[in-house]
């Protein structure tokens, strides 16, 4: 503690010590289990639903805009792909650095085929969001039932 | 008809993450800058208490539906980064963009750099 009170010119210097200790007292957790996850950042995170009427594809893209995403869907896939990259802002020196650049691009094989001409893609917020409808002949369809009697 | 969605439930603690983050600074001012995607700024908690700095975000839930890839539950953030002490909190300036929060603190007077000029004798 005390060299940390005289270690005046790194105010953060305690960190990378404290995230060592998070670290350690955290592996092995997993969201479902435990209060406390592990860091974000190093990948994008990916959560798909199915929806009834379509699938939704939403992914955490904190930083990137429309501009920085490629969506396409081909048949029964999509594929999407990104990238980031991160740079110490103009005249700021880098006392700590967590937030990491990546590339990405995932494919997904979804179990129907896809009508792209009513599927949509936007990102807000720093995620993206993508509206797979699916086809037509792959849509729930409601089955009458009959009274047994009448046969 | 009952149709039974699979989702969390309302009253399941969601998971808290703590969000990468950078730390810069310049001779003015430290930066903090979060990664919050899914955070709007009406979710978004700021609190400067003495030497820390409290980032809390909450996100809006999923989308309903049954989930097919689970690798990622959703997770609000909670961040603490130390800061010293004495930053003036009327004085930081926070902006949300695109999922990325940068959090401007301006350095107390003490930690500032000072030139002095030394005059010819």
């Amino acid at each position: 503690m005390l060299v940390n009170w005289l270690d005046l010119n790194r105010p953060f210097a305690d960190m990378n010590t404290l995230w060592r200790d998070f670290d350690r007292l955290t592996r092995g957790m997993d969201g479902r289990h435990g209060l406390v996850q592990l860091r974000t950042g190093s990948t994008p995170r990916v959560r798909l639903v199915d929806a009834g009427e379509e699938w939704t594809l939403t992914i955490d893209v904190p930083g990137l805009t429309a501009a920085d995403i490629d969506v396409q869907i081909e048949a029964d896939e999509l594929s999407v792909a990104g990238e980031r990259t991160t740079q110490s802002p103009e005249g700021y020196r880098p006392l700590r650095q967590e937030r990491s650049d990546w590339r990405f691009k995932r494919s997904f094989r979804m179990p129907s085929r896809i009508d792209a001409a009513q599927s949509s893609a936007s990102v807000t917020e720093g995620v993206l969001t993508v509206h797979l409808h699916k086809a037509a002949s792959d849509q729930p369809h409601r089955i009458e039932v009959k009274a047994g009697g009448a046969a | 008809m009952t149709t039974t969605e699979i989702t969390r439930s309302e009253s399941a603690p969601r998971a808290v993450a703590a969000p990468a983050t950078d730390i810069f600074e310049n001779e003015g001012e430290y930066l903090v800058v979060t990664d919050l995607p899914g955070v709007s700024a009406d979710s978004l908690k700021l609190v400067l208490e003495k030497n820390e700095l409290v980032i809390e975000g909450a996100r809006a839930d999923d989308v309903a539906g049954t989930p097919l890839v689970a690798a990622w539950p959703l997770t609000d953030f909670r961040r603490v980064v130390h800061v010293p002490r004495g930053i003036d909190a009327s004085g930081i300036r926070a902006d949300l963009r695109d999922g990325v929060l940068s959090v401007h603190l301006p350095k107390p007077a003490t930690e500032r750099a000072t030139r002095i000029e030394v005059r010819q004798a």
